[in-house]
């Protein structure tokens, strides 16, 4: 455990572990976080977790990690590291995480809150039915291996072409909804078999569709450019690669174990394996990575494909087109440029738990939002708040470009469930008036709110350091779940 | 008990235990499937899946077993309950794994995690505790 002595406080929101903490730390390390979240925090093995992201080949300036952090099995969860290309800097498919691309995705519909009040249940219900967990059966898409490559290489757009959406709803997807760079044959058999039938489909443990309501509007006019206003009815959207990305970090991080020692690696955890981008594996893995992000662009765009189709079942109009607001993803890694002590430098920025926040300008935001800044999008844990942000210069200049993802969880699953029934959880929501369908009561206990921080006070975090600024806050109406 | 479920904020923790290296391993497999579908740990089996694996040290092995495993139950639709071992030394093993056929699981597990394996000896054999991403 890292002693909370060990912090040198930096604002009363950043913290700092200085790099002459453990020998084996390349750059400092550095926590957003207000003193009671830090404290929290630090009762698990978090920090360390952090500590280790400063020990990677090529980490520039610090390793830093979000207010939602807590311990991972790698990285702790809200783990930014950034490592430079040309100067042997590793990529970590273990930091990068199992979940590649788990991201968030938000859409706006035209309608009121009071316009769609009745028929919320039968919209949960509708949504529960068209969005399958997956866990059992697979989606409705079932493709060949040459269909599948196809969707890898293509992502969202992919799908779009084969009919699911429009190529409107591409624009406002991060990275257009699929990298480049995508080689198929870079993932293996294995990864395509658990992912062939699993478009579509939203998975378990803490992924959702949820129908929400804006609750308040802090920036009007950013709101404006998003086409948010109070009182209308959002979609929201949680969900990433399915097995196919998780057994491309699985067969990746066993490769670069195997490895390591060609390259004179050496790591404090295992999990955190890695081999110079630049290498043959570096590249094989970052090809293989795109191919898994690019499978999660394409699931959450079948899945709005989807959630579209419930709403026109139960509302029957033809005026309440659910049109994409944005799409993160947060668990990735990319190559992005910064200045780095005077000089350009190309990094691989590795986000685990953390959502990428462009600030206002940069020219990979669509021309309709580039001078608000990216959106970023934070859902809430079941039953709360989730928010809209958007990137700013400062995380530019101190966060490479990086901001929360979430609450985070502060309570295992085990002891949440030991504290709350599932089916009492579902009555507590519903008398909050939030209609809940699940495939699972115990999972739901599992993901009960109080198994999470504040996510308000999260979003406060990042806010106030200046590395995302508040748009909207949503609260939920309707939570959809595996 | 040959496993037991530990708890960690956000993934799953458990902890086996075995005699020989062998019970250790089939005790961490019977842990991970109890979570994946408790029922079918008490089921006859009635699948058997070869596996072969080489792993650079001991720990690693054990990782790479349940991610085999993991792979296939996902991939086949089935929960193992139970392995024999052909071949078991300290970076490579060949066995035959032992299951049933499901329709869902309760879990969806993502992955065997290395973060922090080891296999430790103690006085009634081994112990190992894997993490895993739920």
């Amino acid at each position: 455990m890292v002693p909370l002595t060990v912090f040198q406080k930096i604002t009363t929101c950043l913290w700092e572990i200085p790099k002459s903490y453990r020998a084996d730390m390349r750059v400092p390390a550095r926590v957003y976080a207000t003193k009671e979240i830090l404290e929290e925090a630090g009762r698990d093995s978090s920090f360390d977790q952090l500590v280790n992201l400063a020990t990677l080949p090529g980490v520039q300036r610090y390793a830093l990690v979000m207010p939602d952090v807590h311990e991972g099995y790698g990285s702790p969860v809200g783990g930014v590291a950034a490592t430079a290309i040309e100067e042997g800097g590793i990529i970590s498919p273990g930091m990068i995480g199992y979940d590649i691309n788990c991201g968030v995705r938000l859409l706006r519909t035209n309608l009121a809150f009071d316009e769609v009040k009745e028929r919320i249940g039968d919209l949960g219900t509708a949504i529960f039915r068209e969005v399958p967990s997956g866990v059992g059966r697979g989606g409705r898409m079932k493709l060949s291996t040459a269909e599948l490559d196809a969707m890898l290489r293509g992502g969202a757009g992919e799908m779009v072409e084969r009919g699911y959406g429009d190529a409107e709803d591409l624009e406002h997807l991060e990275s257009v909804g699929a990298l480049a760079g995508a080689d198929p044959e870079k993932v293996s058999p294995t990864a395509k078999k658990r992912g062939h039938d699993q478009l579509g489909t939203m998975g378990a443990g803490n992924h959702f569709v949820e129908v929400q309501r804006v609750e308040e509007i802090f920036d009007h006019e950013a709101a404006a450019k998003l086409g948010l206003r109070a009182e209308q009815v959002t979609v929201m959207i949680h969900t990433g690669s399915r097995g196919l990305g998780h057994q491309v970090a699985t067969d990746y991080i066993r490769i670069m174990l195997g490895v390591m020692s060609k390259y004179g690696i050496t790591l404090p955890d295992r999990e955190l394996a890695g081999a110079p981008f630049t290498t043959p594996e570096g590249q094989n893995y970052f090809s293989a990575m795109t191919c898994g992000a690019n499978f999660a662009w394409a699931n959450r765009q079948l899945i709005t494909w989807e959630v579209r189709k419930a709403f026109q079942e139960i509302l029957d109009t033809r005026d309440q087109a659910l049109e994409v607001v944005y799409d993160v993803a947060h668990n990735m890694g990319k190559i992005e440029e910064y200045e780095i002590d005077g000089r350009k430098k190309r990094l691989l920025v590795h986000r685990k738990g953390a959502t990428r926040s462009f600030g206002p300008g940069h020219s990979e935001i669509h021309e309709s939002y580039r001078e608000i800044g990216q959106p970023v999008i934070i859902p809430g844990s079941m039953g709360t708040h989730s928010y809209v942000l958007v990137g700013t210069a400062h995380a530019m200049a101190e966060s490479f470009g990086s901001s929360c993802h979430g609450a985070g969880r502060t309570m295992s699953r085990h002891a949440a469930k030991r504290r709350v029934r599932g089916d009492m959880l579902k009555r507590e929501l519903e008398g909050k008036g939030i209609v809940v369908r699940s495939g699972s009561m115990a999972g739901l206990a599992e993901e009960a709110p109080f198994a999470y921080k504040d996510v308000d006070a999260v979003v406060e975090v990042v806010h106030r350091a200046g590395i995302a600024k508040k748009v909207a806050r949503m609260r939920p109406v309707a939570v959809i779940k595996g | 008990m040959d496993y037991e479920v530990l708890p960690h904020t956000a993934d799953l923790r458990i902890r086996a235990r075995g005699r020989t290296l062998a019970d250790l391993f089939r005790g961490s497999l019977r842990g991970m499937s109890s979570v994946m579908r408790s029922a079918a740990l008490e089921m006859s089996p009635t699948i058997k899946r070869e596996i072969a694996i080489a792993a650079p040290d001991e720990p690693s092995l054990l990782i790479d077993f349940l991610s085999e495993a993991l792979s296939s139950a996902q991939v086949n639709r089935e929960v193992y309950n139970g392995a024999t071992f052909e071949e078991l030394t300290t970076r490579s093993l060949r066995a035959i794994l032992h299951g049933v056929p499901v329709d869902a699981f309760e879990k969806d597990i993502k992955a065997a995690t290395y973060h922090g394996v080891e296999i430790k000896e103690t006085d009634e054999g081994y112990e190992a505790t894997v993490i895993y991403d739920i």
